[in-house]
């Protein structure tokens, strides 16, 4: 930044002499790769979802894709081993397979659910933020009466109902994601309030900006931050959720599985004659490790995004 | 601070301000809202803007000065009143448009804001702000936008190579050059300057005085100067007008206002102007005023000012007292001046 300390100079400016600046945006990445314990979450985060998703991708051979439902005749209930790296389950499956493929729901689940209760929540929100008065308070009394309905009961409706007919996972990522945008909601249009009074929305109408310049160009790039942050730690709240709904029953349904569904499994296997560990063990691990990386992601996050916030 | 050199502005009106009256609503209710009151922020102003002129605003915290300025660029939806500009040959009237409506004159009439931090979008950099109004009127674009961008920061005495930079790298009086720089990108004849410096430290408050002064020579700019610093005021203004509780009590010529002041608040205002002298300082007889300024959702009979006027008399209490003529370009609304005509715009 030796460029600073030099006089301005009047007259034709070359491009290279320009001194770039660093957006708050920049800053906010330095910080975080500073963050030691969060990007080492990241990196776990992102390994653990790429090698989740393999199962899932288009083109890839049925001996990865269906490894988590062939049967090995006479191995069932096998303990590690470097055959079976993390053993097999009651019926002789791959229990490695299965997490990976589980995962490999988890994830899907997790993001999409979240990118529902994103899109819905932060419209409706910037929505009631920006038109105010009336209209916002209408929106948001409707809000809080979803609130007060207890949360099981709207997602075990929702399972119920749509589940008869298909038996993909649209209904349990419709399902979280209804629920889960409504604290998006208020958070985006918390911000929307307090962004709309700031002395840089009047500035934009003084010079004659339309409303929708506004609203793209000034509010949301505002509104980012903690939009970002809320989103790294719903993933995990999500992911959590649909294990739990699977582990009731309520979730994901054979032949596929979920870490929920695994965790489910292994438990009901344990007996008092024979604890087989590794399907509790792995399934959960798997699952507490992920979460684990993703909260500390999203705590990485918050700091970086804002610093003001720390300590 | 030099004094600083008053360019003789002109005769020619651009500007019109009639009876406006900015009142914010009260409500009640939690889902139905019903008005049970209104805040009048601003009450019946009305004044005249000259070419090339400086307006002073004074009052105290409160009295509606800004939003005075904000109803007549209609960023607030005035409750009445009239705001004419002189659009070149031809008198617009500006109170009631909508958006779209106000977009082919805000080209003419801009604004410098109060805080430099607030006022300024921290995700833009410096020359996709400078640079905003340009593109919203497709004025300029690529290169030519940049040169038109760095040509205004270099006249603002910013360094135009920062164009790439964001406004938290730069301090509080660089920032109010930027926002200076925005409001000229536009070649405005009239801009209203919200408490420009009070945000600022003293010496930088002097720079940038001087800029304003030295941009309104070049430019031929009229200014709206908004301030509660009576010596600043009196530095850059041609004329002064003191606001009380959203009314003009007094407006005259910056000279004549501050040498021969009528309405009592206005010498109330100006006995508080410390002297740099201690001798007469200490000698110095101040009118100290008592009381708090009355609620402005209160609708009153009388002067506004009659609860805390030292010279109140019983008239006061039952008439409104219109702004009258004292002496030429000098008007006052007091009962102690029944004799003068009565202002017109």
């Amino acid at each position: 930044m030796t460029k600073v300390a030099e006089k301005p100079r009047p007259g034709a400016i070359a491009q290279d002499d320009l001194v770039v600046g660093s957006s708050l945006f920049k800053d906010a990445m330095r910080r975080f790769l500073r963050n030691r314990l969060a990007v080492v979450c990241l990196v776990i985060t992102v390994l653990s979802g790429v090698i989740c998703m393999i199962p899932h991708l288009p083109g890839m051979p049925t001996s990865i894709t269906e490894a988590h439902i062939i049967t090995n005749h006479g191995q069932n209930n096998l303990g590690p081993s470097s055959e079976h790296w993390f053993g097999t389950d009651e019926l002789g499956r791959d229990l490695f397979a299965r997490v990976v493929y589980g995962g490999g729901i988890s994830f899907q689940v997790a993001f999409l659910g979240t990118m529902v209760s994103l899109i819905i929540g932060v419209t409706y929100g910037a929505f009631a933020g920006y038109l105010g008065g009336r209209i916002d308070n209408l929106m948001m009394r409707f809000v809080d009466i979803l609130y007060g309905l207890p949360f099981m009961f709207v997602v075990i409706l929702i399972m119920t109902v749509v589940k008869k007919e298909t038996n993909s996972m649209i209904p349990i990522f419709m399902a979280l994601g209804l629920v889960q945008w409504l604290t998006m909601a208020r958070i985006a249009r918390g911000q929307v309030l307090s962004l709309r009074e700031q002395e840089f929305v009047t500035a934009a109408r003084t010079i004659g900006a339309s409303t929708p310049r506004i609203i793209f160009l000034h509010i949301i790039p505002n509104l980012l931050g903690p939009i970002i942050v809320y989103t790294t730690l719903t993933i995990p709240g999500t992911m959590l959720q649909e294990s739990f709904l699977s582990f009731l029953g309520l979730g994901i349904r054979e032949p596929h599985c979920s870490w929920g569904s695994l965790a489910s499994q292994g438990i009901q296997a344990v007996s008092p004659i024979a604890s087989y560990w590794w399907q509790v063990l792995f399934p959960c691990g798997a699952l507490a490790l992920t979460l684990f990386s993703l909260n500390f992601v999203g705590d990485g996050l918050r700091d970086a995004l804002d610093p003001k916030g720390r300590q | 601070m030099t004094k600083a050199v008053k360019s003789k502005s002109s005769s020619e009106v651009i500007l019109k301000v009639k009876d406006l009256n900015m009142h914010f609503p009260v409500t009640a209710g939690i889902l139905f809202r019903r008005e049970v009151g209104a805040v009048r922020a601003v009450n019946g102003v009305s004044f005249k803007l000259h070419k090339g002129e400086v307006l002073g605003l004074v009052g105290e915290s409160g009295c509606g000065k800004s939003t005075t300025a904000r109803a007549i660029l209609q960023l607030y939806n005035p409750t009445s009143g009239s705001v004419k500009y002189k659009h070149g040959e031809n008198w617009t009237e500006l109170a009631g448009r909508s958006a779209g409506g106000m977009r082919p004159l805000r080209k003419n009439l801009q604004m410098i804001f109060q805080d430099p931090y607030a006022s300024l979008n921290p995700r833009m950099t410096v020359g996709s702000i400078i640079g905003e109004p340009l593109k919203i009127y497709n004025l300029a674009e690529g290169d030519a936008l940049r040169r038109r961008v760095q040509d205004l920061m270099n006249e603002v005495g910013l360094d135009p190579r920062f164009i790439k930079r964001y406004p938290h790298e730069f301090s509080g009086g660089q920032r109010q050059r930027i926002g200076i720089a925005r409001a000229l990108a536009l070649d405005p004849d009239v801009i209203f300057c919200d408490e420009p410096v009070s945000a600022l430290d003293v010496s930088i408050q002097a720079q940038i005085i001087n800029l304003l002064t030295r941009l309104r020579r070049e430019r031929q700019l009229s200014y709206v100067f908004i301030a509660h610093d009576l010596s600043v005021v009196r530095h850059i203004s041609d004329r002064v007008a003191v606001m009380y509780l959203g009314k003009i009590v007094e407006i005259a010529r910056e000279k004549d206002l501050y040498e021969n002041p009528r309405h009592p608040y206005t010498k109330a205002l100006l006995s508080a102007i410390p002297v740099p002298d201690p001798d007469i300082e200490a000698k110095r007889e101040r009118i100290i005023l008592t009381g708090d300024v009355p609620s402005p959702s209160v609708e009153r009979k009388g002067c506004d000012f009659a609860s805390r006027c030292p010279s109140v008399e019983e008239q006061c209490y039952s008439e409104i007292p219109e702004l009258r003529r004292m002496e030429t370009a000098h008007y006052a609304a007091c009962h102690l001046y029944p004799d003068g005509a009565i202002m017109q715009v």
